[in-house]
């Protein structure tokens, strides 16, 4: 991991941090920041996503790949827009949903550099299973949107706790000279 | 390649071509280093950066990839490893990023193999043997690129060719990206990079994706490479290692004096053909390193033991020297003819209108700018005027 990867991971880590703290202070002001942080983040993401392929990635063996992917990266921050429209229950279903969500694809990506005998999967299979955990007790609170809220936070700790763990982990990387 | 190649049989060419057994192994050994000198080696050895021409695992892990980090990464793979094929090479409907990544796809018998070739004539046995690792690597190392980059270096559907009872026969090969794993012939598993959908991700460098084939003197595969629009390569080693070989014995004759130019263009050695049969033997032989048959073979043409590749060699000599006298030592002229070579591809490059290895301003239109390491080259330039030297 270059240098810059790591100072990009401890800076997210460190604002989700915060994020967490402002939820937990101040849930209403906190959800709207951490609504307009998601969206700004996967619709630029998408975005890029989109110019990466109609100027590089179009012509490479399997690039179509990465326009599905900008696609629907960029779908899911334009759907953040407009949460803001919707009561704040259903918003916190979602987003606790994208969560697990993310649990879940750490715990396939994690099985797959298992099976290619990568190293790391078992960092990657223990903070997916962490996220997906998560989910349980907020089954138990379905109406309480301040309890959801919190919960939340404790998730957005537990992402922060991880990208701080990546950006001061020694990683290894496979490089063939 | 590895040091199979590198150093054993590049130190078997330079006897093919007429070099004495000393310095057939100062060729080997130069040639060899190239892989070894890394910044981290440098700053050990208290050598100038700039004459670095690889970076180790751990430099890359922690390599920056904003833009003056990739561009230092393109200067040492694209000038050492992955000499550029065609700087000016033309695709319709391609933007400029896109053609700028393409035009640094490493292909042999180009332009610029001439030119290295010919920017190690009038020096000595270590500036061939630098020159020989590039030359060879374009043939290693054909269809990927010394830069980073996901829609060049980009491959898959790697499968191995053998022929049995007359038979081609295809088995796909699979691949691990554990780097603590051997790679598995018989099994056809072998370890290669991950894959990060990232433009500029280190992983995305030279022939990580194709793991070490590549590197395998006995393989002969086909893949799909992500820059070749569904068409597939396929890549007979032991055939294109044959032509690095006599192609290695070409230029060392041309180095030495015995020949009067240097054609890229031909792949044919009359000296290397007489052993032919023995050298297939050794390029097609199913082994993971060579060393020891290239080193027998090497034993056989001059009759005396070879030693083997030591990295320390000729350290001590450049660490313990004074530090007016490190020029003259083997290090010390290894690192020099390591600076003309990324100097000469990093202009070359830069002429073409291609910004990935950086800028290049020429001494004598624009005075000294730029990495400090390099004024050496200016300070020998003027030395050798006065000298009355070219």
């Amino acid at each position: 991991m270059g240098s810059l990867r790591r100072v990009a991971n401890a800076a997210a880590g460190i604002v989700l941090f915060i994020l967490s703290l402002l939820l937990i202070t101040d849930p209403q002001g906190g959800y709207q920041v951490v609504l307009m942080i998601l969206m700004l983040t996967f619709t630029i993401y998408g975005l890029r996503m989109l110019v990466y392929y109609f100027t590089m990635a179009r012509h490479m063996t399997g690039g179509i790949r990465l326009l599905y992917k900008g696609v629907i990266i960029l779908d899911a921050g334009l759907f953040m827009f407009y949460l803001n429209s919707i009561p704040r229950l259903y918003v916190m279903f979602y987003l606790l949903g994208g969560l697990a969500l993310s649990g879940v694809i750490d715990i396939l990506q994690a099985n797959y550099a298992r099976k290619l005998q990568a190293g790391n999967w078992r960092y990657q299979i223990f903070y997916g299973i962490l996220k997906v955990l998560i989910l349980v007790p907020a089954l138990f609170y379905l109406d309480s949107v301040r309890s959801l809220t919190y919960i939340y936070a404790a998730g957005l700790i537990h992402t922060a706790f991880t990208c701080l763990v990546t950006a001061f982990r020694r990683t290894e990387i496979v490089y063939v000279e | 390649m590895q040091e199979d190649f590198h150093y054993y049989a590049t130190a078997a060419a330079a006897l093919l071509a007429g070099y004495s057994p000393e310095e057939s192994l100062e060729i080997g050994y130069a040639s060899q280093y190239t892989d070894c000198c890394s910044r981290t080696v440098l700053k050990r050895l208290k050598g100038p950066k700039g004459a670095a021409t690889t970076q180790s695992k751990t430099e890359l892990a922690d390599a920056r990839t904003d833009l003056l980090g990739l561009q230092d990464i393109t200067r040492i793979w694209s000038s050492f490893h992955f000499l550029p094929g065609d700087l000016y090479a033309s695709l319709p409907h391609r933007g400029r990023r896109y053609m700028q990544k393409y035009r640094l796809i490493c292909q042999p018998r180009s332009g610029l193999v001439k030119d290295t070739v010919q920017l190690a004539e009038g020096s000595g046995t270590v500036e061939a043997g630098l020159a020989m690792h590039v030359l060879a690597d374009t043939w290693a190392h054909r269809c990927f690129a010394g830069t980073t980059s996901l829609v060049i270096n980009g491959a898959r559907d790697f499968y191995e060719i053998r022929t049995e009872d007359g038979v081609r026969k295809e088995q796909k090969i699979s691949f691990n990206h554990n780097p603590i794993t051997p790679d598995d012939v018989d099994r056809g598993n072998y370890t290669n990079s991950f894959r990060r959908d990232e433009e500029n991700a280190i992983v995305n460098l030279g022939h990580g994706h194709a793991g070490h084939l590549p590197d395998y003197s006995f393989m002969r595969y086909r893949f799909m490479p992500a820059w070749g629009n569904y068409e597939i390569v396929e890549k007979d080693n032991p055939a294109e290692y044959y032509c690095a070989f006599c192609q290695m014995v070409n230029a060392l004759r041309f180095l030495s004096g015995s020949e009067e130019d240097f054609d890229p263009e031909e792949t044919g050695s009359p000296e290397a053909e007489k052993y032919r049969d023995r050298i297939m033997e050794i390029l097609e032989k199913r082994q993971l390193l060579a060393s020891e048959d290239w080193k027998s073979f090497w034993e056989s043409l001059c009759g005396i033991p070879m030693e083997d590749f030591s990295q320390e060699k000729y350290e001590r000599e450049y660490r313990e020297s004074a530090p007016g006298d490190r020029d003259s030592t083997f290090l010390g002229r290894f690192f020099i003819a390591a600076m003309k070579q990324k100097s000469m591809v990093t202009n070359k490059i830069f002429r073409s209108g291609n910004l990935l290895a950086g800028l290049s301003v020429e001494y004598l239109n624009g005075g000294f700018k730029g990495i400090r390491d390099f004024r050496k080259l200016v300070e020998l330039k003027e030395r050798g005027k006065t000298d009355g030297k070219p």
